[in-house]
């Protein structure tokens, strides 16, 4: 490709392999520069595997990682410089005040004084941290523990970074702030690799990639996934009565129906063909309440890597 | 050459380490508590056996030999409510019994041997042993002064390095050796295990760090600790029992350093294979114990089968006792002092290859 020189990242058939588990099986993309590049899949579908493979903290068992223009070689150092890692546990020192743990952040990655306090200054303004660099990190909440480990990974001015689960365990509040926190740093022409559980702000990434079984089994962008996975919409039903064995049992079997699924206190239906509702409707508007709703992530995730796993 | 990654370590491992003041008080009081306490504790001396005689009234020689082992401090009179001996062991009223059956000793004849009977409980064998020796001791002592004949030959024992034999010369050097051990082993052990259970092992590794970095970034900490800490034993061992240190303190210091160096690289060997804190410790503890069992405290290493000399010979304890025991009591052999330390060294080194060779920079 000719524009592999504008890509952060470039994965071709990578093979991690522990023992005969396959953790990720030959998967292949690239990343822009400035992109929110999103990595979502259930535990253990190969997200972390993958994400410490580009941080260069995992050998690859086969295939060829790029970052920066930079390939794996040796122990990944050459890699470990162009990036920034900030894992699920935001790995601080709590026996340590914030400006101790930034400052042993600065000497792992051997920063000169100067530009480690200019930088600390700058991301410390950045998350708009505003209590004393000199508190202890076990006295503040998960929220600002986030945003400093954030601020100890962006030190050295990566040009990816690398945010595994980042708002795992953190109160709504807290995660919102922290993905206006990551769009500003894509604002900025940062690269963003970011893994999730949560479907609603997956939203927020230009680009996602859903992994099931070591394998990346959906790349596009969000609305591209719903209009792909749901080009007739889907409908929202709400049952009037409360047995509907027999007309569920119906609907599964209908060709008519891609998929009928409970939703909550709800059922999601999403017509086959293009005039599937047309058809089916008579039948189910007696029983139900229908209403036609945008399809959301988790209702892709859902068909994707649920629906595929029964 | 670039020196901030280990500078930072060293300092944030000051800091872990130092701030907490439960912490400051095990790394530093704790140490001084332990030497005093078992100093004093671990006293293999046998005192206060309850001996009883059983003999005929007014013999004389016996009654020398009563005077004499009362007088040694070593015994005590039991008291004897039956006027059998063998139940006056059996129920604990007295620890020796000496039974002299038919006549006065003093009677005895080439023709008419009187016969001595010695009753001893080894219900605790090392006290059994010491009293057997004692008693023998002293009968040997007052029946010699009896038989005029045998003044020819003379007896004259002179005890050298530590003529009053206290235990605590012998005690208190290897005491020093377990204390440094367990702050070294232990403390280093958990090292890396900390962080990867914290899972700030991750963020280490996801910098692009040296492994000498990380490696000397934990092991200079524990040495600088265990350095100060040996310091402050060796004092109390001279302040508060005496110990003469009569050696060179320049060689002292360098046994001391070479042995934390060897200690601070094994702590580190058990660090690298161990993936959690528990593993950590039981590892420390798998080598603590032979490594005392088998340092020649407790059992003399002279005394063991070959295959458990063997161990004894590779560990670094059993060495440090020898040159400590050296240096402190007979002013330290130069060329034994270096034959020792060499051991140490080499243990050390093949510890700290070990170490380096097992940690990787990856979490493969």
């Amino acid at each position: 490709m000719s524009s592999d020189a504008n890509k952060a990242v470039l994965v071709s058939h990578l093979l991690v392999q522990f023992g005969e588990f396959k953790a990720v099986n030959d998967i292949s993309f690239s990343v822009d520069k400035g992109e929110i590049f999103g990595f979502l899949g259930a535990n253990g579908a190969g997200k972390t595997t993958s994400i410490r493979v580009i941080c260069g903290l995992l050998k690859p068992t086969a295939g060829e990682v790029s970052v920066g223009g930079e390939v794996f070689k040796g122990n990944g150092d050459n890699l470990k410089k162009k990036v920034g890692y900030m894992s699920q546990k935001f790995t601080l020192y709590d026996d340590l005040t914030v400006a101790e743990n930034l400052e042993f952040t600065a000497s792992l990655r051997k920063l000169d004084q100067d530009y480690f306090e200019e930088r600390k200054k700058y991301l410390l303004d950045f998350i708009q941290f505003e209590y004393s660099e000199k508190s202890f990190v076990r006295d503040l909440s998960g929220g600002i523990k986030q945003q400093v480990a954030l601020v100890a990974s962006l030190l050295h001015d990566p040009e990816v970074i690398f945010l595994d689960e980042p708002t795992a365990g953190v109160t709504p509040v807290s995660r919102a702030l922290f993905w206006s926190l990551i769009q500003k740093l894509a604002d900025h022409g940062k690269t963003v690799f970011v893994t999730s559980h949560y479907m609603d702000e997956v939203e927020h990434c230009h680009r996602i990639a859903l992994m099931r079984g070591g394998e990346i089994i959906a790349l596009d962008t969000p609305k591209g996934l719903k209009s792909s996975q749901f080009p007739y919409g889907i409908y929202q039903l709400t049952a009037k009565a409360e047995d509907i064995t027999d007309i569920e049992k119906a609907l599964q079997r209908s060709s008519e129906v891609e998929s009928f699924q409970p939703h909550g206190i709800h059922y999601h239906l999403a017509p086959k063909k293009d005039n599937s509702w047309e058809k089916i409707s008579p039948l189910i508007l007696p029983r139900f309440t229908a209403k036609k709703i945008r399809p959301s992530l988790e209702d892709v995730f859902i068909k994707l890597v649920e629906g595929k796993n029964r | 050459m670039n020196w901030k990654t280990l500078r930072g370590f060293i300092k944030k491992e000051f800091r872990q380490s130092l701030r907490d003041p439960v912490m400051q008080r095990l790394i530093f009081l704790a140490p001084m508590l332990q030497l005093t306490v078992f100093g004093f504790a671990l006293n293999n001396e046998t005192r206060d056996i309850r001996m009883a005689i059983f003999s005929k009234p007014n013999d004389t020689v016996i009654q020398r030999f009563q005077d004499k082992a009362l007088a040694s401090g070593w015994f005590i009179k039991a008291n004897v409510s039956e006027n059998d001996p063998f139940m006056s062991i059996q129920s604990g009223e007295a620890e020796v019994a000496i039974v002299i059956k038919d006549k006065k000793v003093e009677a005895a004849t080439l023709l008419e041997p009187v016969p001595i009977q010695i009753l001893i409980s080894a219900v605790n064998s090392l006290r059994a042993q010491a009293i057997e020796s004692y008693v023998q001791a002293i009968l040997n002592d007052t029946l010699t002064g009896n038989n005029s004949s045998q003044k020819l030959i003379q007896i004259e024992t002179k005890i050298l390095y530590n003529p009053r034999m206290e235990t605590s010369y012998f005690l208190i050097p290897a005491l020093i050796g377990i204390i440094i051990c367990l702050i070294t082993v232990l403390l280093t052990s958990m090292a890396f295990t900390r962080e990867r259970e914290a899972g700030t092992m991750e963020t280490i590794l996801s910098a692009p760090i040296q492994k000498w970095e990380i490696i000397l970034g934990k092991a200079i900490p524990s040495t600088l600790l265990a350095a100060v800490n040996s310091f402050l034993t060796c004092s109390a061992g001279a302040v508060v029992f005496g110990i003469p240190f009569t050696g060179s303190l320049f060689l002292l210091s360098l046994v001391l350093a070479t042995f934390i160096f060897t200690t601070v690289a094994i702590g580190i060997a058990i660090s690298t294979i161990s993936q959690t804190q528990q593993q950590a410790m039981m590892g420390s503890f798998l080598f603590l114990f032979p490594a005392l069992l088998l340092s020649g405290l407790m059992f003399p290493v002279e005394n063991m089968p070959p295959f458990m000399k063997v161990f004894s010979e590779i560990n670094p304890m059993t060495h440090f006792n020898y040159i400590m025991r050296n240096i402190i009591l007979k002013g330290g052999d130069l060329e034994f002092v270096l034959i020792h330390v060499g051991v140490i060294l080499g243990i050390g080194i093949i510890s700290f290859y070990l170490a380096f060779r097992n940690f990787k920079t990856t979490l493969n």
